[in-house]
């Protein structure tokens, strides 16, 4: 399953690292022009001093910004973690026949290390990348085995099946003994549960998402699909990547013994965040699960959902939100299959038009 | 000249060995910013910024260790305030998308470093930066996430992702 990529870093680094390539003409120009205004301005030590100060000030912001960042996390959620690492152990541990190398206590040292990291962080540290570091040393091996570790971590929990499309292809409820859907392996309930956990998301801002676990009584865990963690039935997280999909999931187990979770895909697109959910399929037969194609998103504007059959005819649309597709065209009741779901929609304060493909099923 | 009586003259300001400085070390200086850059422009703009800033900062030169190897840590640091800029770009993860882009320019000849060049600048910045800054320069995941102030998880999930944009990209090049 491990895919090497040694040889990447080493054909890049032995290419590039030494490479030379002639600059476009009149870039001396512009730095010639550059430097003379700089003297011509004060003196140019203070010219020097300030701008050096900035650089190390904003590292110094990025620095404090971080650490607190990592202890609110950690002095909130002490015992998540440990919970966290337990039950992926305990996940893993059912599994037969996959590698079981994966995750256990790397969420933990991770967190762990970069808490050290941003505490320990004095002055000297922000010099660091002009000064401080060896040319051409070499990165410590402990690095890259934590590394390949973390990726397959990262991989099982936050990779869509379908990397590509805006909006990861995931069932809504996912037995927390399951495997990951990334592995691709069936579905095998270990124990009968009902699924009844439900994530509502909501966006507080470009970046900020709340999250609401309901239906199920007992603690619930998150695992916000970048790396950080949570607890408690409301929560609430910054994303902070440019364009990357991730797939939230929550999981409890209750006094019973029964464990359920449940999986919401956030979309970063730009500089935003989207909670939205597109089930994969609908079953119409009036027992209240799945009646209806559910699609969760948040404040969004020039919402727009038009549903094809296989013949690319329209069955169903609509611009409201709040009405879900219930598997009829009028009163016509939509035969069995796959459909075409194509949704639009604008951030409130976007006017950058987003599109969503996707391809469910109706059962009946 | 040698390369401290060089430096020594760019602090007096003597216009012919700041000239002289910049056409010794612009193609190293430019390869890098081509790295970091999502295009030539892109780089070129990168590499009067970080000349701009290694003629500023020269009297914090300390005439320890390499000239070079200072200069081109300038031009990382430049490379990298640039990229904190472009947040918003957007990007497909879809590798055939990108890989049309791409041939649309024609770029992949051979392997040589212009197209791997080419390769690097398919990748989004942020993705772009990481693998910059872990396979070429050598850091660490706990060094990057406090240069870029991500987390370190988040530094590795780039990387991972940005090898497996470059893998795919290579395994295509190698069956055309």
């Amino acid at each position: 399953m491990k895919e090497d990529f040694s040889d990447i870093d080493k054909l890049f680094r032995e290419e590039l690292s030494q490479a030379a390539f002639n600059p476009p003409p009149g870039v001396w120009e512009s730095v010639s022009a550059g430097i003379s205004a700089q003297g011509a301005a004060v003196t140019t030590a203070a010219a020097t001093k300030s701008g050096l100060l900035t650089v190390l000030k904003s590292y110094w912001l990025w620095l404090a910004v971080a650490g607190i960042a990592t202890v609110v996390v950690l002095n909130t959620n002490p015992d998540a973690k440990v919970g966290e690492t337990e039950n992926k152990v305990e996940q893993r541990s059912k599994q037969s026949g996959e590698e079981v190398t994966v995750l256990p206590d790397n969420g933990v040292t991770t967190d762990n290390s970069e808490t050290d990291n941003t505490l320990s962080a004095g002055a000297s540290d922000n010099n660091r990348i002009e000064n401080s570091r060896p040319e051409n040393s070499n990165r410590p091996a402990a690095s890259e085995s934590g590394s390949s570790n973390q990726e397959s971590r990262d991989k099982s929990i936050s990779e869509p099946k379908n990397p590509v499309s805006i909006i990861p292809h995931h069932p809504h409820h996912e037995p927390v003994k399951n495997n990951s859907p990334a592995t691709g392996n069936p579905q095998v309930r270990v124990k009968e549960c009902p699924h009844s956990l439900v994530i509502q998301a909501e966006m507080i801002s470009n970046r900020l998402v709340s999250f609401k676990a309901s239906g199920f009584t007992g603690p619930v865990k998150w695992d916000f699909g970048d790396g950080h963690l949570s607890s408690g039935l409301q929560t609430q997280h910054e994303y902070k990547d440019e364009t990357s999909n991730y797939i939230v999931k929550s999981y409890s187990t209750s006094i019973n013994g029964c464990t359920d979770s449940a999986l919401y895909p956030v979309s970063v697109i730009g500089s935003e965040a989207h909670a939205l959910f597109v089930p994969d399929y609908l079953t119409p037969n009036g027992d209240g699960l799945n009646d209806e194609l559910k699609i969760e998103i948040g404040a969004v504007k020039d919402y727009n959902l038009i549903i094809f059959d296989s013949n690319n005819r329209p069955v169903f649309t609509t611009s409201n939100p709040n009405i879900s597709w219930n598997g009829k065209s009028g009163i016509r009741d939509c035969d069995a299959g796959a459909y075409n779901l194509v949704l639009s929609y604008r951030l409130k304060d976007s006017n950058q038009s987003q599109v969503v493909r996707k391809r469910i099923l109706l059962k009946r | 000249m040698t390369e401290k009586e060089l430096v020594e003259a760019c602090l007096r300001n003597e216009p012919k060995a700041q000239e002289e400085l910049y056409r010794r070390f612009s193609s190293v200086m430019f390869a890098i910013c081509m790295r970091y850059g999502k295009n030539q422009e892109n780089a070129a703009d990168m590499l009067q910024d970080s000349f701009i800033r290694v003629f500023t900062n020269l009297k914090n030169f300390r005439f320890e260790g390499s000239f070079e190897g200072w200069m081109k840590r300038v031009a990382v640091t430049t490379c990298l305030d640039w990229n904190k800029k472009v947040k918003s770009e957007p990007f497909t993860e879809d590798i055939d998308a990108a890989m049309f882009i791409s041939s649309q320019n024609q770029i992949f000849e051979n392997l040589e470093a212009k197209s791997l060049i080419s390769m690097l600048q398919i990748l989004p910045a942020g993705y772009r930066t990481v693998f910059n800054l872990y396979a070429l320069e050598g850091f660490s995941h706990a060094e990057i996430s406090e240069m870029l102030g991500i987390s370190e998880s988040t530094s590795k999930t780039q990387l991972f992702k940005a090898r497996k944009i470059l893998q795919a990209l290579l395994d295509k090049h190698k069956a055309n």
